[in-house]
């Protein structure tokens, strides 16, 4: 049957008011009910955590962190990731072969300029491993579950110089985690010193595991390293992620709003992301390294059936986002004062922006502006504020 | 002098084999035959592996100098032989290949290239990317397909209505049923492909070519194209327009998969008064070149060329672009001559490796430029004549200067004569009876 509240401004119609989580949002309500119409961008409130992490050094490159996670844990660094397993060599590439080619086609790599990769052996700067440490009773190094998707296991990770971390759903397309990854270990493929955690999300995780390990045997051989968390992690666990990352990356096409961006950034850790959308309410330069996208392209509504695009997302500029690892990497290695601002400054917008006082006094305004704003001082509440952020 | 040429698609075939391998290595060919014939006899051969060091044997033998110009890729190019060899190869990606893969040491170019001693390509970006690969001193040197002075022969003047009259499949999007295309339609046929709409199977078609004809020539299957953005934003950009129409002649032997997916990205950009036309046939000359008369532009929004044939036709006959002015592009797309879209780099592979991974960088088309370039080139073509007009005039100097016989010939001169003065100070013996 059909639902008249597919239609939303039958449904705005009969509210009467709403609360969008951005400005973004609140224009594209706007243009479908009227500039009059009662609709305000009020962000997800975000309680200060992780002072610690606020305005802190970067990491230096050479000493270790160890992450503990319970997950499904995938690391590229214990992974024989072989791009020449991906053709059965019976079939034809049409290329000329003859067997003294060997001997009379030179194969020495000074006879010419140096190349992407030297020769085609893997280089791996990293161990999954290390043999002096003894491992807690109960947890494990990762393991190499090739294509299927990793036991749950308590996995000890030791990590070592600049973390980026992204948190998603990869079948959101909208997500764009293919650039994300690509961009990464295209420009990192030569730096050890360089890890990309994906802490993903989702339904089908198997099938993005198979993806992942296709993508990076693609991408191999390359010197920077990859983990990937399948699946749900403990609370204490994923503060642990916070605590360990330098920095946090987007790549998305479009956002209502992006929690784990928000709360990264309120945790201190400045971030690699667009400013698109919903992402132009709180992404600036003085936080993050912007990557540039364009508006214009035309899509489907994520949700129901309709095979016709009727409205908009953004393009990711891929080298824009290959510059900002640049970037973001050097400032972490040369530049640490520029990093230690940006972190602190990253919290107080973040506070700013969707700290819980912040939240309250906007709803407070936009809901029941004729009641005098009650002041909240530490441990004591308003019945009024609790119900409004409940 | 004799020059010996060999490409794989032998000229009778080449109807046949459009969009494999290699076909457009035989365009190449023909275009470069009257400037070859110039330089001296031209023998075309079909076995490479035993027929040129026969025939430079003999030249040999009466003192005549014989160079082989290959028209192949270079992991497809004989080496060894005793005759000079050079390969004329299209390169679009800023690495050349450089990996051995599959296990045959002809996949790295290098080596190739490092075994032939030089090379012939089509632009300044090739020759830069061979160089970065190769060393400075490379000899490699840009010899676009001489087309320019064919295409100044005085053409027949227009008479509107321009009625093309053809034997082909021809897919009028305004006389279709575009829901039947849509993608749960498409999933539904699986594994059957649908069939291509009634009344638009091969055999005799009219189609009326007028208003704004932006016309594009390409083989679908071939990703680096990038139709989907193509079609996409043309809809998107002139969707309101009734007097706009994109034709897309689809150049393959059988494009029977593709034209359902084609369909469905013009479905999908919902209600439109603008027109796309596909069409695929074998052109005779007439009907291309009233094709080509009643064309306002030239559309190109691929990640990589080598050179682009139909592009510098249409150009050379005095056609403004909508393209970008990136890789080989980048000798004769400017503003002066073109609306020129805006691309950046992301990551790519190497089209011809079977394993798919990435090596290499491409072009990334900014949709909301190819846009803008389609909407301002409708202005211009609609409200400023005069503009147009001087675009025009620019493209046709601009692609004189790119690929006239006039600024190929000393080049591919000079290029053959460095080679055989190199040759005759250090003749190079066979390496084995047995050559491939």
């Amino acid at each position: 049957m059909h639902d008249p509240r597919n239609d939303w401004r039958y449904v705005f119609h009969r509210t009467g008011r709403a609360i969008a989580l951005s400005t973004h949002t609140v224009d594209a309500v706007q243009k479908s009910m009227g500039s009059q119409y009662p609709v305000v961008a009020i962000p997800s409130p975000m309680r200060a955590r992780q002072r610690l992490t606020a305005g802190r050094r970067p990491p230096d490159l050479i000493s270790t962190r160890t992450l503990r996670v319970h997950g499904r844990v995938v690391d590229s660094a214990c992974m024989g990731l072989s791009p020449e397993a991906l053709v059965n060599p019976a079939d034809e590439d049409g290329t000329l072969f003859r067997s003294d080619d060997f001997r009379y086609l030179s194969s020495d790599p000074n006879d010419f300029p140096a190349c992407r990769i030297t020769d085609g052996t893997k280089v791996y700067a990293h161990s999954a491993k290390s043999d002096e440490v003894l491992l807690e009773p109960g947890e494990q190094w990762p393991v190499d579950s090739g294509w299927d998707l990793p036991p749950l296991a308590t996995t000890r990770l030791d990590l070592q110089g600049i973390i980026y971390t992204a948190v998603l759903t990869p079948e959101a397309g909208r997500k764009n985690w293919l650039d994300l990854l690509t961009a990464f270990c295209w420009t990192f493929r030569d730096m050890p010193e360089a890890t990309l955690v994906l802490k993903m999300a989702g339904t089908d995780l198997s099938l993005y595991h198979r993806q992942l390990v296709m993508l990076l045997t693609k991408l191999s051989p390359m010197k920077c390293r990859v983990i990937a968390i399948h699946g749900y992690i403990s609370d204490e666990d994923y503060q642990s992620l916070i605590l360990a990352t330098t920095y946090y990356v987007n790549t998305s096409l479009c956002e209502g709003l992006c929690l784990p961006l928000v709360e990264f950034l309120s945790a201190g850790i400045p971030a690699i992301a667009p400013n698109n959308t919903a992402m132009a309410d709180y992404i600036s330069d003085s936080i993050a390294f912007v990557v540039a996208s364009y508006p214009g392209v035309p899509t489907v509504w994520p949700h129901g059936d309709l095979e016709i695009n009727c409205t908009f997302t953004h393009q990711l500029d891929w080298q824009s986002l290959s510059s900002a690892y640049q970037c973001s990497f050097a400032v972490a290695c040369k530049e640490p004062q520029r990093y230690t601002d940006m972190s602190m400054r990253a919290h107080e917008a973040m506070y700013s922006y969707c700290g819980v006082e912040t939240v309250k006094r906007q709803l407070q305004r936009f809901l029941c502006p004729d009641i005098t704003p009650h002041t909240v001082s530490d441990g004591e509440t308003s019945s009024l504020a609790e119900t409004a952020t409940s | 002098m004799k020059l010996l040429t060999y490409t794989s698609t032998p000229a009778r075939d080449l109807q046949s084999q459009l969009g494999r391998p290699e076909y457009s290595y035989r365009f190449v060919v023909q275009e470069f035959r009257p400037l070859l014939r110039s330089l001296g006899d031209v023998i075309e051969v079909e076995h490479p592996e035993w027929e040129v060091d026969a025939i430079y044997e003999a030249c040999r033998r009466h003192g005549e100098e014989c160079v082989f110009l290959c028209f192949m890729p270079p992991n497809k190019t004989p080496v060894g032989l005793a005759c000079p060899t050079i390969p004329v190869f299209a390169w679009e990606y800023e690495a050349l290949p450089f990996e051995a893969f599959g296990g045959k040491p002809r996949n790295d170019w290098r080596r190739v290239l490092a075994s032939v001693g030089s090379a012939l390509t089509h632009s300044t970006y090739t020759v830069e990317c061979t160089r970065a690969a190769m060393g400075n001193q490379f000899p490699i040197a840009s010899v676009p397909a001489p087309l320019w002075d064919r295409m100044q022969s005085p053409r027949e003047p227009l008479s509107a209505p321009a009625i093309l009259s053809i034997d082909a499949i021809v897919i009028d999007s305004h006389l279709i049923d575009l829901f039947a295309y849509r993608r749960s339609a498409i999933n539904a046929a699986l594994p059957k492909v649908l069939p291509v709409p009634p009344g638009c199977e091969f055999g005799r078609h009219n189609i009326v070519l007028d208003g704004i004809l932006y016309t594009a020539i390409f083989n679908p299957f071939d990703g680096r194209k990038n139709w989907l953005m193509m079609v996409s934003a043309f809809c998107e950009a002139l969707r309101d327009r009734s007097d706009a129409t994109l034709l897309i002649k689809l150049t393959h032997h059988d494009p029977a998969e593709i034209i359902p997916e084609i369909i469905e990205a013009i479905y999908k950009m919902g209600p439109m008064q603008c027109r796309v036309v596909l069409v695929h046939a074998y052109l005779h000359q007439s009907a291309y070149d009233l094709l080509l008369a009643a064309t306002t532009f030239a559309v190109n929004a691929s990640h990589g060329e080598g050179q682009c044939l139909p592009l510098m036709e249409y150009m050379a006959a005095g056609k403004v672009a909508v393209a970008p002015r990136h890789t080989s592009m980048r000798d004769y797309i400017d503003h002066d001559c073109a609306f020129v879209v805006d691309s950046t780099e992301e990551i790519g592979t190497w089209p011809h490796d079977p394993r798919q991974i990435f090596r290499t960088l491409r072009q990334r088309i900014h949709y909301h430029s190819l846009v803008a370039a389609f909407r301002q080139s409708y202005y211009v073509a609609t409200k400023e004549p005069a503009v147009y007009e001087a675009m025009s005039r620019a493209a046709i100097d601009s692609l004189r200067r790119y690929c006239s016989m006039e600024v190929v010939r000393p080049r591919l001169e000079q290029s053959i004569r460095e080679r055989l003065d190199a040759h005759a100070a250090n003749p190079v013996s066979k390496v084995s009876n047995v050559c491939a």
